[in-house]
């Protein structure tokens, strides 16, 4: 019983819908730090990613799967690629612009309401893409 | 997904990020299970390194980050009953549970073994 895209995307909006604050105290209060995470990349598992994620090629970074934000933000961060970050649920990526202009980095950033079964990109336009918990 | 992953991306680029996932060889009552307990596409499918494979991608990597994983959940699950009354206050009662059912179920899939969590890396030659 695998259930419904559609389903998928709507329980997440209304999460994202939830407030800010609330979220990060509950962060803090589990990992000693509120990185804007819901799921269960960690910050450490992130630098991971992101260090992974360091170009080998020139070209921005695909955030896919994006949420709000994270980790696109700290891979934005210590990178030195443009960003791209992707989701459905357009709540999210309110939160997500949010995180990548409260960190300074709007103008290497960009944010897209899109599904990742037709992404609306060119063909080898990225240098590398990062995900997390997408494909489950 | 995965294979328009790989069509957007540069040769010599990378794909890179973590997934949840069902061991393989699962009976369909296991299966079933892992999908009520787990997140809600998961399914008993290809192996990450088959379907990173099957997608084009070259130098599959897979790495269990399962332990990491658990140890998340609780974490999360931990904070919730220590926020339990505040979180019930701004989220509401159904919320509140809908989210603690989340991570409870979560975390008793990965301990019967049904629910893994991988680090997945390939490259677009």
């Amino acid at each position: 019983m695998i259930r419904d895209h559609e389903d998928v995307f709507e329980r997440q909006a209304r999460r994202y819908d939830r407030p800010l604050d609330t979220w990060a105290e509950l962060e803090r209060e589990a990992f000693g730090l509120a990185v804007g995470s819901n799921g269960y990349t960690i910050l450490a598992e992130a630098e991971e990613l992101a260090r992974l994620s360091e170009a080998k090629v020139a070209g921005p970074v695909l955030d896919l799967g994006t949420g709000r934000g994270w980790p696109g933000w700290l891979v934005a961060e210590r990178g030195h690629s443009n960003l791209v970050a992707i989701d459905v649920p357009v709540a999210g990526l309110r939160h997500a612009q949010e995180a990548f202009t409260a960190r300074g980095l709007s103008s290497r950033t960009q944010v897209i309401a899109s599904d990742g079964m037709a992404l609306p990109f060119a063909s080898e336009t990225f240098s590398s893409i990062v995900h997390t918990d997408v494909f489950c | 997904m995965l294979r328009e992953c790989r069509r957007i991306l540069k040769p010599g680029g990378t794909v890179v990020g973590v997934s949840i996932h069902t061991p393989q060889s699962l009976t369909p009552a296991q299966e079933e299970r892992a999908v009520e307990l787990g997140p809600s596409l998961v399914c008993g499918c290809e192996s990450p390194e088959e379907l990173i494979s099957q997608a084009g991608f070259s130098r599959p990597q897979v790495t269990d980050v399962t332990f990491r994983f658990r140890h998340t959940c609780l974490a999360w699950l931990t904070a919730m009953k220590e926020l339990e009354s505040q979180l019930r206050t701004e989220l509401g009662d159904e919320d509140f549970e809908d989210e603690l059912d989340q991570k409870e179920s979560m975390l008793t899939g990965i301990d019967e073994g049904l629910l893994l969590r991988s680090l997945i890396i390939g490259e677009r030659l």
